[in-house]
């Protein structure tokens, strides 16, 4: 124990998302249950990090600095390095007795502190600096509502992050997912930490394939409301949705191209599921696979260029590549008889996906140049894998106690962590993109 | 307002220690042995495919026999009804069947909806030929009657390849009808893939359960 403290944060729930006013009698407000994230596993090298408590913080209605080491803590990247008792911790670097520091083994020391200005407003002011040379490696001040704090500490974490990895941090970006509840399916969206979790769509009938567009701004996904599956993308800035694709069958996974002007969709509509590109309002749509089998899940390379889709042409599930303009496929997945869900690394040289193995289905990673595949996961069945916007986990849908939960795993198999709702089943994840403001 | 708490489960942070078991990736000689391997499992869905679709044709065969039977049977039972109305010189007289009561009377076939898959499959098994020709049977003398087909899957895999799947194996029932005379545009096939099980099980018995069709008569249940 005690590498992480017991933390307790409470976050009062922000209704920052309405999505209720088009939608009238589907969607009624109610509390969300929390979401609760558990490590299991860290990495094998970990970068010491002491955080320690932010000067003023405690008149605050939740602990900057515990949200901050919180958020580097639950990333497996760091560890914990107790700077042991301090009568007044340091808010200046020019307060800091670094021999003692260095002689606790203090390594990377994050210091700052919260004043309240007149105007109502929070000066919030940190700096993260390196015990052995006693220099700053990185320090910004916000002018911040009081209601910003927790987003404040999450840019924070990145920052830091950043400094130390050399990767952006994912703190400050937001997932979304389906929680089930007795009748009730909900579409989510929280913080990337579970925190300020709330529902964009509820109603009893199912949702799936949850999509971000690329700015973040809109949700595509599939409802079963009207007694089948539809496609509607749903605008998290105004709270309004449009229909994507309403047609005969089945209308189905929506994925964004990178101009965020057009997407893939899957539709029966001409008989079996085939592939279609379709503007962002519903216009011009175009059969993109001509196959006599199932042709789904597509998902856009980074680059716009290529997708890749599952398919069951060749007698089994599989994945397979093709130019996103159409033409020439080529099969990419070749072990095992149940390769689905394809997911590009942010990168582009890679992609994750779900794989059957011994009946058990997991997530696995593929480099598309070497094709070497590594199985990441391990759960009875892992499903809708989907990566960090910087590439380093992959969040995706399992079991434990025969409840639906979140976990993630981190692209080299190491870090792991468990994600649960405790009011429900919590299936299809999808991770947003990184803000374009850092 | 209530609360969100958020808590950090403690002390599982397992420092300095890989979780995960890589499995070790070979040379040139493993990479061999896979090629070959994937050419093999490539042989053996192709195969595989080709006996699915001869057994798809072989069904669309007896349905289509099936279809030349009933229509002979008929058109034999109505000439004999033509022949018996004569010799009795009354009028040929049918009693108008009341649609609901038929589709509820438990020893009917019409009361059997469901019909059932093998794993990542669509096609109609022979066992369920009869469900389906009743069914048809039915449309046919109840003309107004629409209907539509559900087709289910089990929890394990993809939820938008179960959502095709599902699709498939409503079509597969829909065809088989339509291939029994019932008009295409009085059946519609709809997929819920995986996302209402009947069976909430995680054995195989639930999921065999799930792997299915229904035929719903909206209003007429």
């Amino acid at each position: 124990m005690s590498d992480m403290p017991n933390a307790s944060i409470v976050d009062p729930l922000r209704r920052r998302l309405v999505g209720g006013l088009a939608l009238a009698g589907a969607l009624v407000p109610t509390a969300r249950a929390a979401l609760t994230i558990e490590i299991i596993g860290g990495n094998s090298t970990q970068v010491p990090v002491t955080v320690l408590p932010f000067g003023n913080q405690d008149r605050q209605k939740e602990r900057i600095s515990e949200v901050i080491q919180a958020d580097l803590l639950r990333s497996g990247w760091f560890r914990n390095q107790e700077a042991g008792a301090l009568p007044k911790p340091p808010t200046e670097p020019e307060e800091v007795d670094w021999r003692q520091m260095r002689s606790r083994g203090v390594e990377n020391l994050v210091i700052g502190n919260v004043v309240e200005r007149s105007d109502g407003r929070l000066a919030v002011r940190f700096r993260l600096m390196d015990a052995t040379k006693e220099s700053q490696r990185a320090g910004f001040s916000y002018t911040i509502a009081p209601t910003q704090l927790r987003a404040t500490a999450h840019k924070i974490a990145d920052v830091i992050y950043e400094e130390l990895t050399g990767e952006r941090g994912v703190f400050s970006t937001r997932i979304c997912y389906v929680v089930k509840a007795a009748e009730r399916f909900e579409l989510q969206v929280a913080d990337a930490d579970g925190g300020n979790a709330d529902f964009i769509l509820a109603h009893k009938e199912p949702i799936i394939s949850p999509a971000w567009s690329p700015d973040g701004t809109r949700i595509a996904y599939v409802s079963f409301e009207r007694r089948k599956p539809i496609v509607f993308v749903h605008n998290l800035v105004d709270g309004t949705r449009t229909v994507l694709a309403d047609f005969e069958g089945a209308n189905s996974a929506p994925s964004w191209a990178p101009d965020g002007r057009r997407l893939t969709i899957t539709l029966t509509r001409d008989g079996v599921a085939q592939i279609y590109v379709v503007n962002a309002d519903g216009s011009g749509l175009t059969r993109i696979t001509n196959s006599q089998a199932i042709d789904t899940e597509a998902a856009w390379s980074p680059d716009g260029n290529t997708i890749l889709f599952t398919s069951d042409r060749g007698g089994s599930p599989q994945i397979y590549r093709m130019p996103s303009t159409g033409g020439a496929v080529e099969r990419v997945t070749f072990e095992g008889s149940y390769n689905v869900t394809p997911r590009w690394s942010p990168d582009g040289r890679s992609f994750c996906f779900i794989q059957r193995n011994s009946g058990r289905y997991n997530v696995a990673i593929q480099d598309l140049g070497s094709r070497e595949a590594v199985l990441l996961t391990d759960g009875r069945i892992d499903s809708s894998p989907t990566f960090a916007p910087n590439g380093r986990m992959i969040l995706y849908a399992s079991e434990h106690n025969k409840r639906g939960i979140l976990a993630a795993v981190s692209r080299d198999g190491r870090v792991k962590q468990r994600i649960s709702d405790s009011g429900g089943n919590v299936r299809e994840p999808a991770w947003g993109p990184l803000s374009k403001s850092r | 307002m209530k609360k969100l708490i958020f808590l950090v489960l403690a002390g599982v942070l397992v420092s300095g220690c890989a979780t995960q078991d890589v499995p070790e990736q070979g040379g040139a000689a493993v990479e061999q042995r896979d090629l070959l391997e994937s050419k093999r499992k490539a042989e053996e869905e192709e195969a595989r495919r080709r006996l699915q679709a001869a057994e798809q044709e072989e069904m669309n065969r007896k349905l289509d026999e099936e279809r030349r039977r009933r229509a002979e049977a008929e058109a034999q039972a109505k000439s004999e009804a033509e022949i018996k109305a004569l010799n009795q010189g009354g009028v040929n007289e049918r009693p108008i069947s009341d649609a609901s009561s038929a589709l509820r009377d438990p020893a009917s076939l019409l009361s059997k909806r469901s019909v059932y898959y093998d794993y990542d499959r669509f096609d109609v098994r022979e066992e369920f030929s009869t469900i389906v020709a009743a069914h048809a049977d039915f449309l046919q003398e109840n003309s107004k009657i629409r209907i539509r087909v559900e087709g289910n899957c089990d929890e394990r895999g993809s939820t938008e390849y179960n959502l095709a799947l599902g699709q498939r194996r409503a079509d597969s029932v829909k065809r088989a009808l339509t291939v029994l005379g019932v008009p295409a545009n009085r059946i519609e096939a709809v997929s819920f893939g995986e996302e209402k099980p009947r069976a909430t099980g995680q054995d195989e018995d639930s999921y065999a359960e799930n792997r299915r069709s229904d035929i719903v008569y909206p209003g007429l249940q």
